[in-house]
């Protein structure tokens, strides 16, 4: 019985005792080159030449390739429209426009100080409303639309007009963009990669270097964090290292610094969201326009996907009856803003959240109420303005039950006297949900494939599109996987993921790698069952099995499965109490030439989302959960203490707990991070700035929660998904939106009436002393 | 001891293993070496700036004579040679032919690790917290957790299963890192006690054993490198290149904290935790703000005569030994000078100190039981940060009269400054809330700060002004005033 145990992380061994390896730690080839991107210093116009003459007379250079030595010089996830090396026009400050080739790190370091560029600079375009005024788009969604929006906010007793704006986040994978390419016969190239997509990165390597799929395998055994870093940007530096493989017929390695790696790559894209909202008298929602812009940066990369993402996240958990929900990709002269953990759902939700608290303000309501007033019902009011009603909606019930188990009401009251003392500290405290939609968007990537062997002596090597980047899902395959057939987990290795063995798969992302994959690897082991008890069955049947007789072909019909019984190794036929142990069936199936390897493809059914009408059912199902957070802050300084936070999370049937609570915990503080002190900042000729820890501030171990719980709602109603369970990468994200919004009630106690709360994301410490002395 | 000979190599133990290096090799970052030179990448680089540390091993250093215990420190900004006759452990040997260590086990089973990638830094940085707890015989708290691994990042699991880890750890089940160290490896130290000398045709390292030699050594061009802790970063960054180096590591004389007559003389080899160990008794406040100065694996290897030195303006240990008297003690081929902290500041990183001078000592009073002392640091981060605007004040109080102040602030121009003018201001006034109010306002005509990446020139004003409000309500609430 392996799910549902605190099965430790296949890799945890190797974790703390060093020995994991990641890409950089591979030993060198005997001739192993490097590689190293260089950037533009332009955020935009033309780049006229490159000078690197001076920089191949370092010794130890071998050569410096540009956008013409490519085959092919674009990539693309949705639109292929992304050089991979600058080769005109500039697209942001520091996008890579040349590769320096060289023996060791120490002489391409001296030759990148020699290089020179001739740039044509050109007025660069940085913000959403820049990029209005300039007219500057890359995609315009089909608005979701429900009732006569005009005449509810005609009709409604309040309407509040909110405009709010949120940052990029960096993703801060701790192991930045590396990849090593191995020159091999026949002109092929194994790339080895840390990315999530191995199959779009064998993609990008063969069209830029004019190979055919065939001829590129990509191979990931794991990444140090990805978060959606590594979910389309692995791609380019996997090419460049791969085009020096190709050229100079040596391995090849690239791994970029941190501050390269900060600079070159894209990250969440920020928002400007113009929301109005119409509510009557109690606060409840009658109607909402919102209007969402998403910084797309230079290219569109996956940013379509996620700005309708943002669009379907809008609602939050709250039942809208009427609404206009539009949204815009602009064009910017920004890195090329990216895949990050929520992928614009919670740049929608946040926007909802944060006009919630002024609909609290205005009504002088706690803004718990008017949230749990609006909740998604169970019978009705429970379908989406995109069209797509909730099944088994556990939001009420999840909603009351925090409440009570935070004591929220009471710390409530509390915080109230603490703030009328005011001995220059101010406290806040806030609920927020999550109702987070699980399925790709685009329906085509909700597939995946496994392949199981089984191999003699009982032992399983599982193989499928899934790449691990610590959240653990090897390990879930792995359960799921020792679970069909009742052996230990540690009967069952999960085999590095390669494109060899698995191909056209989706990347492991929208919190989806277990879903499919985990499905996938299931649905091979049902089959690899049936075979193995066809076998059996006929053992009970008395089948002649002998140097001349053997095991007769499968017919499924005949079989009769649920004679048998699965526990602990063994297999019981209960009807004879006649038992076989798994090892003995296994060399049993092979005698008899029974095939022990099973190729499986999953498809999830039942999606479908029109997007020239906005109404469908783009997910499977939701992943719910709440979150109560209290802040505390320095009124003198502005800084600010998350004290207390609660989380109950509703996962249905949790498969591996340990690895679930450390997801919850993982995203709520990367969530916390990117409302409060994850602050970008760029020049005023848009290089960042903050390209480092020294400057950019992921929360430490001194910024979480003092009191920090989290509570798991078990339940067995998602039948939608393997093995009962759900997703869980993203959805916590959400919550750390709380924070934010406690921030926000807790200036709230020191604001004028009437006067809004200005408080963009993130809430540094500045931004709350300079809201807080504004209304002093 | 004289007549020994001058040793081109370093030496180390390396999980029990001896290792020379000798040329340019000993230049190189600890990490880069451990990783690409000696076959360990178990330790990873991440920022190579020495704040996130992933690069995290442990080291005990054999200076003065004698073994110090192992701590933690980033290897990827110490070079070296900076490592000459140590110990150090890396992840690779923390687990013993038993199997994994008690720290690695509770990772294991508390889901410490997800992607793996900061886990060998936090391992080793648990190591040192398990170690010193056994070493201090007490429990290892969330809170004392919290205070070891606060240099490591980790933005997979939101620290909760890192947290819970390190508290689940079985003390008793501690085995201790000195089981690498031999007698034989003591007995090696001692023998090679003699000065370093490594050059090649662009760098020239010394690490001398006396003062006397270091005095002989210092030339304009010689840059001293105390834990390399600003430097390392620099280099990392292709901002700075070694070629002449003086390294102070093997001098006794510069390793201690003296307390005389209320004052504390700290010599240029004390770092931050030992400096912050030794004022715990002394200056409870000053060891406080040393513990949110940086995190562990700096302090064990920064020091306080680097930070005074460096002379950043947002330098953390600068505003309170502007207010404590302090003099900066030199010595060069000429002599030894005393300097005044508040002369020695002559502009942006401009120091009154000569090309050949070293400065051996910084002395500085410590505060009275009768003086109130306040230091506070604004930062976008609360810990392991970079300081927007830092404050330090000085109040004496007779009944309710104020007869004494000295404030200083840093963050608001190119030097850290005393505040000459608000200082008069509250002379002779009685210490009330109109009062700090009042005179907040008057910090805008002494301060001219800047905007940039960690806060506007508005709210730096603003804290300006607010920190000063901010002491009278501290002082009111702690003292009853």
């Amino acid at each position: 019985m392996s799910i549902g145990q605190n099965q430790k992380h296949d890799s945890s061994v190797g974790h703390v005792t060093g020995q994991s390896i990641f890409i950089d730690d591979r030993g060198f080839l005997k001739n192993e080159i490097h590689a190293y991107p260089v950037g533009v210093p332009a955020a935009a116009g033309l780049l006229k030449k490159i000078d690197y003459a001076e920089a191949l007379k370092i010794p130890g250079i071998l050569a410096i390739y540009t956008a013409k030595d490519f085959s092919h010089n674009q990539w693309g996830t949705i639109v292929s429209e992304q050089p991979v090396l600058v080769a005109d026009k500039i697209g942001y400050y520091s996008e890579p426009a040349c590769i320096i080739v060289g023996e060791n790190h120490d002489c391409i370091r001296k030759a990148k100080s020699l290089i020179r560029f001739d740039i044509e600079a050109a007025q660069p375009i940085f913000t959403v409303d820049e990029a209005i005024k300039a007219d500057s788009y890359i995609y315009k969604a089909t608005p979701f639309i429900r009732g006569d929006i005009d005449d509810v906010f005609k009709k409604a007793a309040h309407t509040i007009n909110h405009v709010f704006e949120c940052g990029g986040q960096e993703h801060f994978y701790m192991e930045s963009q590396a990849s090593i390419a191995y020159p091999m016969e026949n002109g092929q190239i194994e790339i080895h990669s840390s990315s999530q997509h191995p199959t779009e990165t064998q993609h990008v390597v063969a069209e830029a270097l004019g190979l055919s799929q065939h001829q590129v395998v990509c191979v990931v055994k794991r990444m140090g964090g990805g978060f959606g870093g590594k979910e389309s940007q692995a791609a380019p530096f996997a090419a460049m290292a791969a085009l020096a493989a190709q050229k100079l017929n040596r391995a090849c390695r690239i791994a970029l610094t941190k501050d390269d790696d900060m600079m070159m790559t894209g990250k969440r894209h920020p928002f400007k969201n113009w929301i109005d909202i119409a509510f009557d008298h109690d606060g409840k929602i009658l109607g909402l326009k919102a209007t969402l812009y998403a910084n797309g940066g230079a290219y569109a990369d996956l940013s379509s996907s996620i700005l309708e993402r943002a669009m379907f996240h809008v609602d939050s958990a709250y039942y809208i009856p009427s609404c206009h929900i539009e949204g815009f990709v602009v064009r910017t002269n920004m890195h090329s803003n990216t895949a990050f953990r929520g992928f614009g759902g919670p740049q929608g939700a946040m926007a909802m959240e944060s006009i919630i608290e002024e609909m609290a303000r205005l009504l002088k309501k706690d803004a718990y109420d008017i949230r749990r007033m609006n909740c998604y019902g169970k019978q009705d009011r429970n379908v989406t303005p995109y069209g797509q009603k909730l099944e088994n909606n556990l939001l009420p019930e999840i909603f009351d039950q925090l409440v009570q188990d935070s004591d929220y009401k009471k710390r409530l009251h509390e915080i109230e006297i603490f703030n009328a003392k005011k001995n220059g500290k101010v406290k806040g405290i806030s609920f927020t949900p999550t109702k987070f939609g699980i399925s790709f968007t685009a329906r085509f990537l909700n597939q995946a494939n496994a392949q199981v062997n089984i191999h003699k002596d009982g032992t399983i090597q599982v193989s499928t599109g899934a790449t691990e980047m610590g959240q653990g899902v090897n390990t879930k395959i792995q359960q799921i996987v020792a679970h069909t057939f009742s052996i230990p987990a540690d009967m069952v290795q999960v085999m590095t993921t390669s494109t060899e063995k698995n191909h056209n798969t989706s990347p492991t992302a929208a919190s989806a790698g277990a879903d499919l994959n985990g499905a996938a690897a299931f649905k091979a082991c049902e089959n690899l069952k049936k075979r193995i008890l066809w076998l059996f069955q006929n053992i009970i049947d008395q089948t002649t099995m002998n140097d001349v007789d053997e095991c007769p072909p499968l017919i499924l019909d005949q079989l009769r499965e649920n004679e048998f019984s699965w526990s602990n190794q063994m297999i019981t036929h209960t009807p004879s109490k006649t038992q076989l142990s798994w090892s003995d069936l296994v060399i049993k199936c092979y005698f008899n030439r029974i095939s022990l390897g099973e190729y499986a493809h999953f498809k999830t059914e039942g999606l479908g989302f029109d997007k020239k009408t906005g109404q469908g059912t783009p997910f499977k199902y939701f992943t719910n959960g709440v979150a109560v957070s209290e802040v505390c802050i320095d009124e003198f300084t502005g800084e600010c203490k998350v004290e207390r936070v609660d989380i109950l999370m509703e996962l249905g049937r949790l498969i591996n707990p340990g690895i679930d609570y450390g997801q919850v915990t993982g995203a709520f503080v990367q969530g916390m991070g990117w409302v409060t002190t994850e602050n970008l900042f760029y020049s005023d000729k848009g290089q960042l700035l903050s390209h480092s820890p020294t400057t950019y501030k992921i929360p430490n171990i001194q910024d979480t929660p003092r009191i920090f719980n989290v509570q798991f709602n078990e339940n067995d109603l998602n039948i939608e998904n393997v093995k009962r369970s759900k997703a869980v990468g993203e959805p916590p994200f959400l919550l750390g939106i709380s924070v934010w919004t406690a921030i926000k009630h807790a200036i709230g106690h020191r604001a004028k009436e009437g006067r809004s709360i200005e408080l963009t994301s993130p809430a540094t410490a500045e931004r709350i002393l300079m809201e807080l002395s504004r209304h002093d | 001891m004289e007549n020994l000979k001058i040793r081109n190599t370093i030496v180390f133990y390396l999980n029990g293993q001896r290792i020379e290096v000798t040329g340019a090799d000993t230049l190189k970052p600890f990490a880069h070496y451990l990783r690409y030179f000696l076959d360990k990448p178990g330790t990873k680089i991440v920022c190579s700036e020495g704040d996130c540390g992933a690069c995290t091993i442990m080291v005990a250093n054999f200076r003065s004579g004698s073994l110090q215990k192992f701590q933690a420190i980033n290897s990827c900004i110490a070079p070296v040679f900076s490592l000459d006759l140590s110990h150090v452990v890396t992840v690779e040997g923390l687990a013993d032919e038993q199997g994994l260590s008690v720290v690695q086990k509770a990772f294991v089973a508390n889901n410490g690790a997800q992607c793996g990638y900061c886990t060998p830094g936090f391992v080793c940085a648990m190591t040192a917290l398990a170690e010193d707890c056994v070493i201090e015989n007490k429990p290892i708290t969330a809170k004392k957790a919290r205070n070891y691994l606060t240099g490591n990042l980790c933005r997979c699991t939101g620290y909760e299963p890192i947290l819970k880890a390190a508290t689940s750890i079985d003390l008793k089940e501690v085995k201790s890192l000195t089981r690498y160290v031999s007698k034989e490896s003591l007995a090696d130290f001692v023998s090679l006690s003699n000065s370093v000398e490594i050059s090649g045709s662009n760098f020239k390292i010394n690490m001398p054993t006396t003062l006397a030699e270091a005095a002989e050594i210092k030339s304009a061009d010689t840059r001293i490198i105390a834990g390399a802790t600003d430097l390392g970063v620099l280099i990392n960054k292709d901002k700075f290149s070694l070629v002449k180096v003086l390294n102070l590591v093997h001098i006794s004389e510069l390793q201690k904290v003296q307390f005389v007559d209320g004052k504390c003389k700290v010599g240029a080899r004390v770092t931050l935790t030992q400096l912050e160990e030794s004022l715990k008794m002394h200056s409870p406040e000053f060891a406080e703000i040393l513990k949110i100065f940086a995190s562990p694996q700096i302090k064990n290897n920064a020091t306080l005569v680097g930070n005074v030195v460096n002379a950043s303006p947002i330098a953390d240990t600068i505003p309170a030994l502007m207010i404590l008297n302090t003099v900066i003690v030199t010595l060069s081929k000429m002599g030894s000078r005393r300097i005044a902290i508040t002369d020695f500041y002559k502009g942006y990183k401009q120091l009154d100190l000569l090309p050949e001078e070293i400065v051996t000592h910084v002395e500085f009073q410590i505060p009275r039981a009768d003086q109130i002392f306040k230091l506070f640091k604004a930062s976008p981060r609360k810990d392991l940060d970079i300081s927007v605007v830092t404050f330090a004040g000085l109040f004496s109080l007779d009944q309710k009269m104020i007869t004494d102040t000295r404030i200083a602030f840093g963050g608001v121009g190119p030097v850290v400054i005393r505040m000459h003018e608000l200082e008069k201001k509250f002379i002779g006034r009685q210490f009330t809330q109109e009062l700090f109010t009042t005179l907040s306002h008057f910090v805008e005509k002494e301060i001219s700060p800047l905007s940039d990446l960690r806060g506007s020139r508005e709210y730096r004003l603003k804290l300006g002004e607010n920190l000063v409000k901010k002491c009278y309500t501290e002082i009111s609430t702690e003292y009853g005033l």
